[in-house]
């Protein structure tokens, strides 16, 4: 895990958090505490990335008609497929990556390229 | 072979033998050659795990699983004939009981149909419908319905297209305008005091095609990375995007959940991922590796999903038609600077046919403000044999120029956009009017002509224009209606200052036929 690098003021007090994604080894597979909010961001590093459709659960993360660069939602229990559709400013030569963030705590998920605008996590509430 | 398949083939890059390898898949391709390089991704990732992960590069899973990297020409060719939706299926458009009102076309994307009342430097006015469309349509409708993919790495055998081809493409356009007001047709008037019901002979008029136009662009610089565009990129791409977004989630995710959701698939992974480990940096080992394991996982997951090829062929239509999307965004926002050649070929009504060549500047000043500078020439196509001594083929020379401002803060292309122009045209020889008593020409009345006169002339020297146009764009609407004021101070015909009101409509089909394409599938 890192710290987060994306500024904000220093002198501001985050609580004490940590992020709650593990990956199972050998799989691609995470874990996580179920009940538990998560925060999912994307990062640029060729053009722009942004989050045009989520679906966890059987619902929709995203509203209609937007693309955001962070979302939340809760782990249900048991295990989840959480779908993302990314949108690159740069096409297939977009590049990012996916983190997940929990106050000052953050960490790399997986790097991101416009040649795969579907991502799929699958996420075991436990 | 039809005109069409001819021009697609064209288009498409040279065929290469034998099949591609599915290693050559992008993300295949990244991962294999940050192994044998040795980059090592940030924890909890590693790339082993990571190249075995349909969860992470569905498409070229999809990819092996559709065996699309295996599809040499004549599957390509038999692709293309399943696809075709041009095939008349009841009757002929012009025949009885027809429900076609116009016979299907191929460029559906990029055809547009734009209806205007009134003319500027001319005297006769008119009622001009344009079909314009440009020479990436058939590609990009072959696209959306898979016939042949979209370019994004080397496995496709050479049949693809590529988002650059494309571009290419669009800027080779052309357009044919049609002239309403020349489908009347002229009958023949009863005797005086007639008042029996009596036959009269009905004759078709010339065709109504009134102008031909070809375009090309032969510099256009576009900024897809400036603050202003990745702003106005933003600010749209969430609603541009949402249909073939959507479509995506569902097709890619149809075909995820099938293979990911199979009961062996994370023992496929943990059994797979550790040989993959065991090949360490050597490329070769590698690459057998993911075969072997590609190969594992089509057999566990096929004899559970018998139509797995399926859903990864519907997903690959959908990843073509979301990059289609993605990519015409992109130019459609992006600010370019753009030099353009135009040729216009006119066939006005009771004037000789002419011939236009001008020179199109195309420059962005901010992205809500734009400069457009024209400067051209217009010859006669052939003089006629009566006409006065003064008269040469070179008809005149012109140059305009237009400041767009649009009045919504994303760009130019928003809701509403303000227009002032001034065109200049110096008329070298004069304008040519034919008499004909059966075809008249509409708005023109000529007194006190001789009995014998077939052709009438105006004067020549310069005429100069202004115009004030405001081009209204509905909110969610594909509709655009340019209302605009032009004072010129004479006409080609006539003398005399001018004042004229022009009000346009126009409509782009693009949206119906998307709507129309997504109810389909």
């Amino acid at each position: 895990m890192s710290s987060a690098s994306d500024g904000g003021d220093p002198r501001v007090t985050y609580p004490a958090m940590s992020c709650s994604l593990k990956a199972v080894p050998d799989s691609s597979l995470f874990e996580g505490p179920k009940g538990q909010e998560i925060t999912l961001v994307v990062k640029d590093h060729i053009g722009t990335v942004l989050i045009a459709k989520a679906e966890y659960g059987g619902g929709s993360l995203v509203p209609v008609g937007q693309a955001v660069s962070r979302l939340t939602f809760t782990l249900a229990p048991d295990r989840n497929t959480l779908k993302l559709v990314l949108v690159f400013s740069a096409s297939t030569g977009g590049r990012g990556e996916l983190r997940e963030e929990a106050g000052s705590d953050s960490q790399f998920l997986r790097d991101l390229a416009g040649d795969e605008p579907f991502q799929a996590l699958r996420i075991m509430g436990t | 072979m039809r005109p069409r398949m001819l021009l697609m083939l064209l288009v498409l890059a040279a065929p290469s033998p034998g099949y591609a390898q599915i290693e050559e898949c992008g993300f295949f391709k990244r991962t294999i050659d940050d192994i044998v390089a040795g980059r090592i991704p940030p924890p909890p990732d590693d790339n082993a795990t990571r190249l075995l992960s349909v969860e992470r590069g569905a498409r070229c899973f999809a990819i092996y699983a559709a065996g699309a990297e295996r599809i040499l020409f004549r599957d390509f060719v038999k692709r293309f004939e399943a696809s075709r939706t041009d095939k008349q299926s009841g009757a002929a458009a012009s025949g009885a009981g027809s429900t076609s009102v116009a016979s299907q076309g191929p460029a559906a994307k990029v055809l547009s149909v734009a209806a205007e009342y009134g003319a500027l430097a001319q005297s006769v006015d008119g009622q001009v419908v344009t079909i314009r469309g440009n020479l990436a349509g058939i590609p990009s409708v072959l696209l959306r319905q898979n016939v042949f993919p979209y370019c994004v790495d080397n496995l496709t055998n050479g049949y693809c297209a590529s988002g650059s081809l494309l571009g290419l493409l669009r800027r080779a356009s052309f357009s044919v305008s049609f002239d309403a007001t020349r489908g009347s047709q002229l009958t023949a008037t009863p005797a005086d005091g007639a008042t029996t019901t009596e036959p009269v002979a009905f004759r078709a008029k010339r065709d109504q095609i009134s102008a031909v136009a070809a375009r090309i662009e032969l510099w256009n610089q576009r900024d897809t990375t400036s603050k202003s565009f990745l702003d106005a990129w933003r600010s749209t791409v969430g609603a541009a995007m949402d249909l073939t977004a959507e479509d995506l989630l569902l097709r890619a995710g149809t075909f995820t959940d099938s293979v990911i959701n199979a009961p062996d698939y994370d023992a496929w992974q943990m059994r797979h991922v550790p040989r993959v480990r065991a090949a360490g940096q050597n490329r070769d080992a590698i690459v057998s590796a993911l075969r072997d394991a590609l190969r594992d996982l089509l057999a566990i997951v096929d004899a559970r999903v018998p139509d797995l090829a399926s859903q990864a062929e519907a997903a690959l239509v959908s990843y073509n038609a979301f990059f289609l999307a993605q990519d015409e965004l992109i130019d459609a926002i992006a600010m370019k600077r753009v030099f353009a050649l135009e040729y216009v070929g006119n066939r006005p009504i009771g004037q000789p046919n002419t011939s236009n060549v001008r020179l199109i500047v195309d420059w962005p000043l901010t992205p809500r403000t734009k400069l457009v500078g024209n400067g051209g020439a217009t010859i006669y196509d052939t003089l006629p044999a009566d006409a006065p001594a003064g008269a040469r083929r070179y008809r005149d020379a012109q140059v305009a120029l237009q400041l767009d401002h649009g009045l919504d803060k994303a760009s130019i292309l928003g809701p509403a956009v303000f227009s002032l122009a001034v065109y200049f045209q110096h008329q070298h020889s004069p304008a040519l009017l034919q008499v004909d008593p059966l075809n008249p020409i509409p708005g023109v009345s000529f007194v006190g002509l001789s009995a014998g006169a077939k052709t009438v002339f105006a004067q020549k020297g310069s005429l100069g224009l202004f115009q004030a146009k405001l081009t209204l764009a509905p909110v969610g609407s594909n509709v655009k209606v340019p209302v605009s004021f032009t004072y010129s101070n004479r006409t080609e015909l006539i003398d005399k200052p001018t004042w004229r009101g022009q009000v346009g409509f126009a409509y782009d089909f693009d949206s119906l036929f998307a709507l129309a394409d997504r109810a389909v599938r």
